[in-house]
């Protein structure tokens, strides 16, 4: 992948201080690693010091340079706090810090530690406000907060004193920091407040820095708060030290902690005049899938901010015979995909890591996934944490029920229930007599929801007053009475492939227990909840996933299947609210789209109990102008 | 700017339970078998890179027979300028490799690395552990791991390798092994095109005409052509005088040693000769490394660790040995039994390991002896052709009287000459010296003796001396370490008055001719001596008055004068003589009662039986 003309002379500046303000999506990330590069390769003495706020990005930025040899010795990745660690490590001595204190991270430790210090300095706290509210962490948490504010500052003891009149204020910080020391602790501040101490106290050591990493470079620079800010400046200061800071100050998100943009834009800018650039382009998203999404939902923010954007992307349609011949054609673009193994607009190699296949629910992908079998190519479902969700009525109404028969004072559910079976619900009914309703047959004759209803309760009665429950002879039952019952082909497709999951849901439950006399309804309903029967996904190869799971996620590869009216958009999506709520789901499948984008519609179904269906091309296609 | 290694420091490696040695730019270690000094030299190629050839027997083992399961060794690394004097921070170079794990303590900088080797069960291998330590701490407990820093230090052999030669080399085997230093050298032969095409066009000529020129070859060739009839196809047997491929140039090569008209191949060198040459060989191999890496703008410092170099070479070529040794481009640590080569270093360089109890110790001049003492002892190695280094007992006496009668007596008395014994006499001959002795041997650890005048000038100076340099009191008169001459008496006082009067009587005699001793009594008795200065300044012309005393040579005592004086007028002269007379007496006067305690004093520092003499 290319650089483009605007990132190249970025990364190959004359040495020297550096401010780019990068709009999202223009690469700033790309941008830092690779002139990190640049200096590594110019300057074969040098060492490069990148900071970046979180974990994650670190690491990112570590992969990406993880070809240089010597990266290890010549660079340190990481974040500002993790940097201080290292100082305080190797150097602390020289501020009497013989080991490296241990950090309070969680919250509830250091409210702990202000509990203690509280009654030391015989302050005591309202429990309750006058509501009779539990306020008691609140204001534990408010004194967290000015006391790290505090710190943020690098103020002395004096200073704090002048700067805040509280006298309160004073002793609580002065003994919380005490607490903290008898520990044997710090807080996260306090590492950037020794780290500050020891290149100011110890100047020396500062020039061992200045030696060792004549290249700092700072991303996400917009969210900088004065402490870091003062540490990155002090090492540079009075140095050969060249600093380059990146960030986008319409990004800064940390506002709430003393961070502000105006260290990167009007500090930095003004005490170390750097070149600035700017970058706008988008490569983000390609042209090709930002003209789709233009086209699907006109105006949206993000075709709005793009200003220029730089990849042109592909954008494929293919219109299949049925899920058949659908599969097959996505198989032969994933297989066409990795045998061009490289592309100017992908970074690095085509793998199927890099690739998604999206389908507005999981039904889509059968045909697929028999395919990706035969053929030996390695995927996994991408699964959102937590409980498994039911899309079919049926298996909702079963899933309410069971909830039910578990807690028959569940009322909130039993008036869910009712809604979905069309049957009346007052206020005033409670759980049992709600379900004797649904035990008699006479109110729900034209009902089929209803119907289900009663025989899942039936069923489910049966398996309560067993020694060991047996879900699987029943799911068997309901498996029968969809296939006859007269409902819409999609929900009874749907039911039958949710209720064979449930089969496998209940034998993972019983695969985790020790003996099966513990077998229950209440039981297996739990571990459900906890996500305890959801299957471990390694995730390695091709990702399937659901547009909601996909939420947040971009790959450079999207594949959309089963793009026919009633899959996508849902049948059930009627009223023009939930039919815009469809069309914003269909908006961000495509937009997980980095560069280039699959769609594909099936025009035959293959139903589960046999037969076919002729289905209708999505309205998206049509609206999406290909077709 | 280069660096040095500073310090090493061992725990619980072989022999070594816990030991610091600190480096020079050149070190000669001295000391007897068996006191470590092979042990240090391989805990510092473990330190520097190497650890393959550790062993389950490298662990210590104390002395109540406990194998320690850890090996410690700490180096420490200070940046010098290009002399090798110290310099408070390093440079641009070695700081991009070093980076933020440079320490600095008092402004100077250093970097630490600690390697440690553990020992668990079942384990064939030990993979070393490296950290590079926080602070440089005080020797008491400074292997304790509150010193490490948490994160793993790589290995720095790449910049600063180590090169370990040992006694046993011989440069025909660096010429068959390809992972020998002539073997590494011969490996980055290079031609560039030209220079192959020219090269392959002289061999096959040379090739060409050595047959054609030979009936007897042609003959050979031409009756092997015919092996192309029996194999088949269209080969072609060719025999080739030199190699055949310029590749194989490097291959089947031969050094040959020319002295005069006559060239030979190292073949017929001797051990000496092929061992000097393998040296040689290293050396070049680090120089060619160190132009590599300038050229590459990569720091390198190499570091030569030489295992007693002087194995089969002749005492002069031995003595050039260290000059050819100190050209090398790095660090030189050598150990060594030769006195020429420990002769030849400055005195500052020397370490002398030594064991006490199950401890190995080393000790070094110090740092702060004065010029004018380090170049007396520098004279007195150099007098002694560096054996006083490897000494067993160095025994000081005020002069050069003694210096000579008493080596002469020891032969008589242990039947062996001092030297076999591993014993110096040092005459301090004059002023102010027995401090510089005293360090020296206390440096080293060699165990001392002193025999000394009784002149109470003489006294005080010793006992201050002595004071100044083991910071305690002294009682000359007790003190085993000492024997002291009666009544103020100098050596030639003492024998005169150990009634050894009529033998030295009986030398001037035989000296001078015939009563030479009677004539001159009788001339010189009543003159004036010399007139020497007084104490008392004239109050005239402000200098001192000088006064010649008259000689008093009459009667038994003033024999005794006499004798005396024309002893010390020629004293040098006489002292063997007389010595010798003494031995011709019998038993009971052969030797002089002082110098009989001090013989006993010696059999007993150096532990040998000398019950028979005394009976």
């Amino acid at each position: 992948m290319k650089l483009s003309p605007s990132q190249k002379k970025i990364v190959s500046a004359s040495d020297g201080n550096i401010l780019v303000t990068a709009t999202a999506g223009s690469g700033k990330t790309r941008v830092l690693t690779e002139r990190i590069r640049h200096l590594l390769a110019k300057n074969p003495l040098d060492g490069v010091l990148a900071l970046t706020f979180t974990n994650k990005a670190s690491e990112e930025m570590t992969t990406r340079l993880n070809d240089i040899k010597d990266l290890r010795h010549r660079s340190f990745i990481g974040t500002i706090h993790s940097f201080a660690l290292e100082i305080i490590e190797k150097h602390g001595h020289h501020i009497g810090l013989e080991s490296i204190p241990h950090v309070f991270e969680r919250d509830e430790d250091r409210m702990r530690l202000l509990e203690e210090s509280l009654v030391k300095c015989g302050i005591e706290l309202a429990e309750t406000d006058s509501k009779g509210n539990d306020i008691r962490k609140k204001q534990l948490f408010a004194w967290l907060e000015r006391i790290s504010l505090a710190k943020r500052k690098l103020l002395s003891d004096q200073e704090i004193e002048s700067e805040y009149p509280d006298e309160d204020f004073h002793s609580i910080y002065r003994e919380y920091n005490k607490t903290l020391r008898a520990h044997g602790g710090t807080d996260f501040d306090d590492l950037l407040i020794f780290a500050h101490r020891i290149i100011t106290e110890a100047p020396n050591v500062k020039k061992i820095y200045n030696r060792a990493y004549s290249h700092i470079c700072v991303d996400e620079a917009q969210d900088l708060n004065f402490a870091q800010y003062e540490l990155i400046s002090t090492l540079c200061r009075n140095s050969n030290v060249t600093l380059m800071m990146v960030g986008d100050p319409d990004q800064s998100i940390y506002g709430f902690n003393g961070s502000s943009p105006s260290f990167m834009t009007h500090k930095f800018a003004t005490e170390f005049a750097p070149t600035r650039f700017i970058l706008t382009e988008n490569f983000r998203s390609s042209k090709e899938i930002l003209y789709l999404a233009e086209l699907l939902k006109p105006g949206s923010q993000l075709t709005k901010k793009t200003e220029k954007t730089y990849y042109a992307g592909r954008v494929l349609f293919q219109e299949a015979s049925d899920e058949e011949f659908e599969a097959h054609w996505v198989v032969l673009q994933i297989s066409n995909l990795l045998k061009e193994s490289e592309c100017e607009e992908i970074e690095g190699e085509i793998t199927l890591e890099k690739m998604v296949v999206l389908g507005r629910n999981r039904f889509v992908f059968q045909a697929l996934e028999k395919l990706l079998k035969r053929d030996n190519y390695e995927y996994y479902f991408k699964k959102s944490p937590g409980p498994p969700i039911f899309e079919s009525q049926s298996v909702q109404i079963f899933d309410l029920l069971l909830r039910i028969v578990i807690n028959l004072h569940d009322r909130l559910h039993s008036r869910q229930l009712a809604s979905l079976c069309n049957l009346p619900w007052t206020d005033d009914t409670d759980a049992l007599t709600f379900l004797n309703k649904i035990h008699s047959e006479k109110c729900h004759i034209d009902s089929v929801p209803a119907q289900f209803a009663s025989l899942f309760l039936h069923e489910l009665e049966k398996q309560q007053n067993l020694r060991e429950a047996d879900l699987p002879a029943s799911i068997e039952q309901f498996i029968e009475a969809i296939q006859n019952a007269t409902i819409d082909d999609d929900e009874k497709e749907r039911a039958i492939v949710e209720f064979s999951d449930l089969n496998v849901h209940w034998q993972r439950y019983v695969r985790g227990i020790s003996s099966n006399s513990n077998l229950s309804l209440s039981g297996f309903r739990s571990a459900l909840a906890m996500g305890k029967t959801q299957p471990e996904m390694v995730p390695k190869g091709l990702a399937l996933s659901t547009v909601h799971t996909m939420k947040g996620l971009e790959y450079d590869i999207v594949f959309l299947m089963g793009m026919g009216q009633g899959c996508f958009p849902d049948y059930r999506a009627k009223s023009k609210s939930a039919l815009e709520e469809e069309r914003n789901n269909a908006f961000v499948a495509i937009t997980r789209a980095k560069r280039f984008l699959y769609i594909s519609y099936p025009k035959m179904k293959m139903m589960p109990w046999g037969g076919k269906r002729i289905q209708d091309p999505s309205q998206f296609l049509g609206e999406m102008g290909l077709l | 700017m280069p660096i040095l290694i500073q310090t090493v420091r061992i725990s619980g490696f072989r022999g070594l339970k816990n030991i610091e040695v600190p480096l020079e730019l050149k070190t000669v270690i001295i000391g007897a078998n068996n006191a470590g000094k092979t042990s240090f030299l391989k805990a510092f190629q473990l330190s520097m890179g190497d650890s393959r050839f550790l062993g389950e027997d490298d662990f210590h083992i104390s002395l109540d027979g406990q194998r320690s399961n850890l090996i410690v060794i700490d180096v420490r690394i200070v940046p010098t300028d290009n002399f090798g004097k110290l310099t408070t921070t390093f440079d641009e170079l070695w700081s991009s490799i070093f980076r933020s794990d440079i320490q600095i303590e008092e402004d100077q900088e250093f970097l630490a690395i600690r390697t440690k080797l553990s020992q668990k069960d079942d384990q064939k291998r030990f993979a070393p552990e490296r950290y590079f330590l926080k602070i440089w701490p005080k020797f008491d407990g400074w292997d304790d791991e509150k010193y490490e820093s948490s994160n793993r230090a790589q290995n720095f052999a790449e910049s600063i390798p180590l090169y370990f030669q040992e006694p046993q080399r011989d440069i025909l085997d660096d010429l068959r092994e390809r992972k020998s230093y002539l073997g590494r050298i011969l490996s980055k032969v290079k031609y560039n095109d030209d220079d192959m095409t020219a090269l392959k066009e002289i061999i096959d000529d040379l090739n060409e005409t050595a047959i054609s020129k030979s009936e007897v070859l042609s003959a050979l060739q031409s009756h092997l052509c015919e092996l192309k009839d029996a194999i088949g196809g269209n080969g072609k047997t060719e025999i080739s005088s030199v190699a055949k491929d310029v590749r194989d140039l490097t291959k089947g090569l031969r050094l040959h040693y020319q002295e005069g008209a006559n060239s030979f191949s190292m073949e017929y060198h001797g051990m000496g000769t092929r061992s000097w040459a393998s040296l040689l060989t290293m050396k070049a191999f680090a120089k060619i490394v160190v132009s590599e890496r300038a050229t590459d703008n990569k720091p390198f410092f190499p570091i030569l660790a030489l295992e007693e170099p002087e194995a089969h070479l002749h005492p002069n070529a031995q003595k050039h040995l260290y000059t050819q040794i100190t050209d090398f481009p790095g660090q030189v640590v050598i150990s060594t039994h030769s006195p020429y080569i420990s002769a030849n270093a400055d005195l500052g360089e020397l370490r002398s390991f030594y064991r006490s109890g199950d401890q190995v110790l080393v000790g070094g001049i110090p740092q702060d002896l004065d010029i004018e003492d380090k170049r007396r002892i520098g004279r007195e190695v150099i007098n002694t052709r560096g054996e006083l280094f490897f000494s067993k007992l160095i025994i000081l006496c005020e002069g050069e009287t003694e210096e000579q009668a008493l080596p002469v007596f020891f032969k008589d008395y242990f039947e062996r000459f001092p030297y076999e014994l591993g014993v110096n006499f040092v005459g301090i001959s004059g002023c102010g010296n027995y401090k510089a002795f005293f360090r020296f041997a206390n440096a080293i650890k060699i165990p001392w003796l002193v025999f000394s005048d009784g002149e109470v000038e003489t006294l005080k100076r010793i006992s201050h001396e002595y004071e100044s340099v083991f910071h305690n009191k002294i009682d000359l008169f007790s003190d085993f370490r000492f024997v002291v001459l009666p009544n103020g008496a100098h050596y030639e006082k003492y024998l005169l008055e150990s009634g050894y009067g009529n033998e030295i009587e009986a030398i001037l005699d035989d000296l001078n001719g015939e009563g030479w001793v009677s004539t001159q009594i009788n001339k010189l008795n009543g003159k004036l001596r010399k007139s020497h200065s007084t104490e008392k300044i004239c109050a005239t012309c402000k200098q001192h008055i000088f006064k010649g005393e008259k000689r008093d040579y009459s009667g038994t005592d003033g024999k005794k004068n006499a004798l005396a004086d024309f002893m010390l007028k020629d004293k040098t002269r006489l002292a063997v003589p007389i010595a010798r007379a003494i031995l011709s007496l019998d038993k009971a006067r052969r030797y002089p009662p002082l110098v009989d305690e001090i013989f006993k004093k010696v059999g007993i520092v150096l532990s040998i039986e000398t019950s028979e003499k005394e009976s």
